[in-house]
């Protein structure tokens, strides 16, 4: 598929584990062969989250959001026509 | 006649090896598993119950047709499933059978400049399709909330809704024609009449629509033509701000009758949604205590109309009273409005954890009945809200339905938090309830049942004859003349009831 104008895509996939290989992380449960969030952990509040991971995060989905909406016009209009703003 | 299904024997798993290969036949407990449930409220409680026996990954129409006749021949039931991310449970298996999943089926396989179409393998996502049609400066409008992760073979499944419908239509005016392989492995090309790049014709019935919306019940796209429009130059999305629902709904109207071509949608938000947003920290920015319902309108085309238009929708909003909420809210929410599945899914509960995930229940009402069916849906959701802590009401909205205009009939939206970790028989029993008396408040003010995800479910699909009247006893014969052995998708939307007659 072209990508030339939402750039190509990042990394690499990890090499695939067996499934008798892997370790649980911490706060991950094996419901019937399904990785699940700890279902314990989701009614912590407020969680953990170093400032660089909320600012990773919010940069994350403002670049996201511009990606998403390019894809509907080319550009956005301002609220007034931009030689009223002089 | 009484048809019996029978199980996925070695005989069937054989036979499709021959067809696909061994490694698009897929027996492993984990392919069948999450290709059992969808983004509707599900039961997990009792997953493995879900489950289908087996499911294979087509490539080609001739895959699909000689796998559909092994199943007719066989009396298997079979599933056709595409990106399984509607919120009704048509790509779920009710019994089990083959889960024919059709995602290797995307293809491109024209792009026409000329007549301006393209025909793909329908099972291509839109976002992907429409990064392939970019360079060639058109567009393939269809924009769901799940725009990013669906696919188009399932919004031919579901008949599906698009937020931009006011300006550029909804799946059922922008699929020009389709290939179809029939429960019984017949190929039908169907369209509008004439060659597959015709949008209108008047020889003989439509029958286009038939297989727009039948939720897996009466076959399977293996091709589809879709209409093509020019890229859009510009957009104008603007959000206004109102001190009440009233307002709000009050100030709807002159944005919908605004008399501009390149108005794309509106959308009102309620006071219960704001108070949602609010809370909800991820996906709003937070607004004073002041506002109490929005009015969220876009434009698209080129330049130069966009611009007009932006003119004359800030001027409704002054002239209604409305506060406008910034450059930075409006565009990125209305961004956001095109990938709702990316943040909602997972949503705070009322102690401000995160543990729910989103569900959203919709039907179509007239511009009308709005406030009587918010008063009513709210009134239901709170009274069961009181008893389960498993769910939460996270407000509703109001969409513009009508393909190339903004008045009429209104896509109504509860969005309902569910803990669906915690469901078990009692609380799944309530939600069911709960949908259906949200169901039949909506028929009881003259609305459908569903305006985008058809109407499959247990707590809404007891109540489809109620709606449909004789067009269900149509609905009953068809299926029987389509679908002679009842195996493609059975258990779904009552259909049974058309191999009840005590003959066979």
């Amino acid at each position: 598929m072209p990508d030339e104008d939402y750039g190509e895509p990042r990394g690499t996939a990890p090499p695939e584990v067996p499934a008798e290989d892997r370790e649980l992380r911490t706060g991950v449960i094996d419901n019937d062969g399904h990785y699940e969030v700890d279902p314990a952990l989701m009614s912590v509040y407020p969680q953990f989250a170093t400032d660089f991971e909320v600012d990773r995060i919010v940069t994350g989905r403002l670049e996201y959001l511009y990606w998403v909406q390019r894809h509907f016009a080319d550009r956005v209009l301002p609220p007034h026509a931009e030689d009223s703003r002089q | 006649m009484t048809v019996t299904h029978e199980g996925v024997n070695r005989v069937a798993v054989a036979e499709l090896v021959d067809i696909l290969g061994p490694e698009r036949v897929v027996v492993s407990p984990q392919g069948r598993l999450v290709r059992a449930m969808v983004p509707a409220p599900f039961p997990f409680h009792r997953w493995a119950d879900e489950a289908p026996e087996l499911a294979v990954l087509p490539e080609t129409t001739e895959e699909v047709v000689a796998i559909v006749k092994l199943a007719n021949r066989l009396r298997i039931p079979i599933v056709p499933r595409a990106g399984a991310t509607g919120l009704n449970d048509g790509a779920k298996p009710n019994r089990g059978g083959i889960v024919v999943d059709t995602k290797r089926m995307n293809k491109v396989l024209e792009v026409d400049t000329t007549d301006w179409t393209v025909t793909i393998q329908p099972s291509i996502n839109m976002l992907k399709l429409n990064e392939y049609l970019a360079p060639r400066g058109v567009w393939y409008p269809d924009d769901p909330a799940s725009y990013p992760v669906s696919i188009v073979s399932g919004r031919i499944g579901t008949g599906g809704w698009s937020l931009l419908g006011s300006r550029y239509g909804h799946v059922r005016d922008n699929v020009i024609s389709l290939e179809v392989v029939l429960p019984t492995g017949e190929l039908l090309e169907v369209g509008q009449g004439g060659g597959r790049k015709i949008r209108h014709s008047s020889t003989g019935y439509r029958l286009k629509d038939l297989f727009l919306g039948h939720q897996g019940t009466l076959g399977i796209a293996t091709q589809a033509t879709l209409e093509l429009y020019p890229r859009p130059e510009a957009e104008f999305p603007a959000f206004f701000g109102y001190p009440s629902f009233d307002a709000g709904y009050q100030a709807m109207q002159p944005f919908c009758r605004s008399n501009l071509a390149t108005l794309a949608g509106v959308i009102l938000f309620d006071e219960r949604k704001v108070q949602y947003l609010r809370r909800d920290d991820e996906a709003y920015i937070p607004e004073p205590e002041s506002l109490q319902s929005i009015v969220a309108v876009a434009a698209y085309g080129s330049e130069g109309e966009v611009a007009a238009a932006r003119d004359r929708l800030m001027r409704i909003g002054a002239e209604t009273g409305g506060r406008y909420l910034g450059e930075e809210l409006s565009e990125l929410d209305w961004a956001s409005r095109h990938d709702r599945y990316a943040t909602p899914l997972h949503g705070r509960s009322r102690d401000r954890a995160v543990h729910m995930s989103w569900h959203c229940e919709d039907a179509a009402i007239t511009y009308s009945q709005l406030p009587l069916v918010k008063r009513r849906w709210h009134e239901i959701a709170d009274r069961y809200i009181a008893e389960h802590e498993v769910f939460d009401n996270w407000g509703m909205f109001f969409y513009t339905n009508n393909a190339y205009k903004g008045w009429g009939d209104f896509l109504v939206e509860i969005d309902i938090g569910i803990w669906e970790q915690r469901l078990d028989e009692r609380s799944w029993r309530a939600w069911t309830d709960m949908k259906r008396e949200i169901t039949q408040a909506s028929l009881d003010a003259g609305g459908s049942i569903s305006a985008c995800h058809g109407a499959t479910r247990e707590g809404e699909v007891e109540l489809v004859p109620a709606e449909l009247g004789g067009q269900f006893e149509l609905m009953l014969k068809l299926k029987r003349m389509l679908d002679p052995n009842n195996i493609m998708n059975p258990g779904k939307y009552l259909l049974d009831q058309a191999y009840e007659d005590g003959e066979g």
